[in-house]
């Protein structure tokens, strides 16, 4: 019967959306026009799944459907209110993945981007074998399906934990629901975010727990003790760990298991810039707390992503080596530009931002208590913590775009999600009795982030969203830009900002150059706007979208109705021409007499950095070095760790590690 | 457990699953490979991606659970597309068939690993 509630709230939650107008976005977002139903069906599924939790027994197919349902509500609303793909980063990246597509290279001069190729070629390939180029389907349902499979390793890192089933459960809750940092859209960050669940999943299941092994190392392991022995008056040697012992595995299939470790995260490595730095996080903090017994894998990891950066990711840091050293270090700045500086713009986006930190304390917070409440089991959560506390030191090396904050709570989720879980359901095991009083808080919590979700990650919608005709805009560029052309757009802030609110780049990367340009106060103050497209020249033009002057509204505080003036006084401007108008979309030019010069077309998709005799040099100490170190992991994982092979190995790599150390730094200033 | 008949059955019927699987992703393979044009060409396709490799590394985790083994499994699919498709960008040699062909030349391989008379011959 719970299982009808459950499909009945969903139901309940879609049949609704067909009549949402998204005219009447404000600065909330989507739940401005969800209808009431909608939410009164969802919160249904919330409660139904929350009451199942608090029976005597487990019923894995209602819970499963429930969740299921849950999810698609969360990430699939936008799917069926909305008639084109949001966002426009994923545009951009079906674009770069379309160059790849066609071209079969890279441009690593054109966008940074391409020095991580990894996720292009592999959708590329994919779109050939199937002979189906269209991305917008995939655009559309990605969201869904990636949040949906992360269910799948999220499930494994569980599997290797103490824990009730129904505390796993509503951890998998809490972790889509706290997911609200829409980092999910089509991009290599959602894939990675994958890949980066299931290489700690592995690393917890097989190569995890070993018996006997307890005590930390070092300064964590001093206020480990402080912690339990002064603080929480209780001996470390009654603890029970709060993992399982990893089921044993032959040598052969734990060298397996290892190489398909190794290649999640060489792919991660060649896919994203940021999630590799992650996963040597969580790796050394699962060494750091003795759940690792790969203790030598972080090192290789450094070295791989180090030899990725330094030889093929040429292109991005030769000549921006102080955007990529500049914040290191900068703990607090990079705090502070992250959380504080975002938050601009009219009061309702103001309210949005500030409850997505809100959000984002409240889980944590929860967390928090999840790990005192958990005290009372005398059970040792160490492995969650450190997945919880790992990724905060990314804090202290990069700034991000001022996104890190976001992207640490992202990483942090899982584990945050299983220690909030225990806030409710603290138990190791399950004692078979359903106390169905329970659900009460249970229910009042998941609907309350429930409803937050919808603020938290569709508030921006007035601005994400693609409403119907900025992709026509579009492809009318994309029918007339043979032999390249200029494309300006209004940016609040032109030097820091380079993402146009629209649909931009999904074709063609190679041909439009977008230009960045101050947006007037003033909608009537048009002349620095026709000055710049007159010495653009001619092929060049001026684009407005719906929701590029809602973002200048909502997050610039420029005056509401903005958008509708500056068309209309735009047109009318003496030499403009109104080449392409339908509602959400107008692109103007200006004209120039017949045989004006048209200026060169400057786009570089190459670069060609100076070659130097560090390069080969480097290229051998890598390889050398790799070799060593990956043999003393497999030596290490399928053999029993023998001391003396280990040592061996180890004395051979450091002088190589040194050199190629040296090799990276001259590189650096040698390239640059 | 299940014992005597009821196991042969049971084996059997993932035996035919696992040939029916195979059987179709190869059909998808071959349209690729012969790019053609039909609707089916896209499922089919896509099944041979992900069920080649991945039954290919399920058969090597023998006496794993079978939860943790599908999961190590689609990740080695993934790592596995996911590096094919890279090696040919990185190489400069983009053919999207002959990306197709060394993934059935790895699926084969790793499915020769365990026919019992390689298994026994790697024993002795």
């Amino acid at each position: 019967m719970l299982g009808a509630i459950a499909v009945a709230g969903v139901v309940l939650f879609l049949v609704p959306l067909g009549g949402v107008n998204l005219g009447q976005l404000n600065g909330f977002g989507l739940i401005s026009v969800l209808p009431v139903l909608s939410l009164l069906g969802v919160a249904a599924a919330v409660i139904a799944f929350s009451v199942s939790l608090c029976l005597p027994r487990a019923y894995p197919v209602v819970l499963g459907v429930a969740l299921a349902g849950i999810v698609i509500c969360l990430d699939a609303v936008t799917v069926f209110t909305e008639t084109d793909p949001r966002f426009p980063t994923a545009y951009q990246i079906s674009g770069f993945t379309e160059y790849v597509s066609r071209t079969g290279h890279v441009a690593p001069g054109l966008d940074a981007y391409f020095s991580w190729p990894g996720f292009f070629a592999a959708v590329a390939f994919l779109q050939h074998v199937t002979g189906n180029h269209d991305l917008i389907p995939v655009l559309r349902w990605w969201p869904v399906t990636i949040d949906l499979a992360c269910l799948a390793p999220l499930y494994l890192i569980m599997r290797s934990i103490r824990a009730s089933w129904r505390a796993k459960w509503l951890a998998a809750f809490l972790f889509e629901v706290g997911n609200w940092v829409g980092q999910d859209y089509f991009s290599p960050q959602s894939f990675n975010y994958l890949l980066y669940l299931t290489f700690v999943a592995m690393l917890l299941t097989w190569f995890g727990l070993r018996p006997g092994i307890t005590e930390i190392p070092g300064i964590p392991g001093l206020l480990w003790q402080w912690l339990w022995r002064w603080r929480w008056r209780t001996p470390l040697d009654v603890l029970e760990p709060g993992e399982i012992e990893p089921r044993q595995v032959s040598g052969a299939q734990r060298a397996l298991l290892l190489s398909i470790v190794l290649g999640i995260f060489v792919f991660s490595t060649t896919s994203h810039q940021l999630t590799p730095f992650v996963m040597i996080a969580a790796c050394l903090g699962l060494v750091i707390v003795r759940r690792c017994t790969i203790t030598g894998l972080p090192v290789l990891q450094a070295v791989i992503v180090a030899g990725w950066v330094s030889f093929a990711a040429v292109a991005f840091w030769s000549g921006h080596l102080s955007a990529l050293f500049g914040d290191l270090g900068n703990f607090g700045g990079n705090l502070t530009s992250s959380v504080a500086d975002r938050v601009t713009g009219t009061a309702q986006h103001q309210h949005v931002l500030e409850l997505r930190s809100a959000f984002a304390a409240a889980v944590l917070l929860m967390a928090a208590a999840g790990v005192l409440r958990r005290r009372r089991w005398v059970t040792d959560d160490r492995v969650l913590i450190a997945l919880v506390g790992m990724p905060f030191l990314a804090f202290a090396t990069q700034s991000y775009g001022g996104e890190i904050a976001l992207r640490v709570y992202l990483f942090a989720l899982p584990g945050a999600a299983v220690l909030a879980a225990f806030l409710f359901f603290p138990a190791t095991r399950e004692d078979g009795r359903g106390r169905l009083w329970r659900a009460i808080p249970v229910s009042i919590c998941g609907v309350a982030l429930l409803l937050a979700f919808f603020v938290a990650r569709y508030g921006n919608e007035t601005f994400e969203r693609t409403p119907p005709g900025e992709v026509a805009a579009f492809d009318y560029l994309y029918a007339r830009d043979y032999g390249g052309i200029r494309l300006v757009w209004l940016s609040p802030e032109p030097v820091g900002d380079n993402t146009p609110q629209m649909p931009w780049e999904y074709q063609d990367v190679e041909k439009i150059e977008f230009l960045p340009e101050l947006a007037p106060r003033d909608p009537g103050d048009l002349a620095d706007l026709i000055a710049t497209l007159r010495a653009q020249g001619p092929r060049s033009y001026l684009i407005t979208t719906t929701t590029q002057e809602s973002y200048l509204v909502q997050e610039a505080g420029y005056e509401a109705g903005w958008g509708t003036k500056f068309r209309a006084l735009m047109a009318a401007a003496p030499g403009v021409q109104v080449l392409y108008a339908n509602a959400n979309a107008e692109i103007y030019a200006l004209g120039f007499p017949a045989g004006t010069q048209v200026h060169p077309f400057p786009l570089s998709t190459a670069s060609s950095p100076a070659g130097t005799i560090w390069t080969p040099i480097g290229l051998a100490v890598l390889i050398v070095l790799l070799l060593v170190l990956t043999t003393r992991e497999y030596v290490r994982v399928c053999l029993g760790a023998p001391r003396r092979i280990i040592r061996m190995l180890t004395v051979t790599s450091l002088p190589l590690l040194a050199a190629l150390i040296v090799v990276v730094i001259m590189r650096f200033i040698v390239v640059s | 457990m299940l014992e005597g008949r009821a196991l042969t059955d049971a084996v059997s019927r993932a035996g035919l699953i696992r040939a029916g699987l195979i059987a179709a992703g190869l059909c998808g393979a071959g349209l690729a490979l012969a790019g053609a044009s039909s609707p089916l060409r896209s499922p089919l396709v896509l099944l041979f991606l992900c069920t080649a490799p991945l039954l290919g590394v399920y058969g090597l985790l023998r006496g794993i659970d079978p939860g943790a083994r599908v999961i190590a499994a689609c990740a080695a699919m993934l790592v596995i597309n996911a590096g094919v498709a890279e090696t040919m960008l990185a190489a400069g040699l983009w053919s999207p068939r002959g990306g197709l062909v060394a993934i059935m030349a790895i699926s084969a391989m790793l499915g020769l690993i365990q026919l019992p008379a390689v298994r026994a011959l790697a024993r002795r």
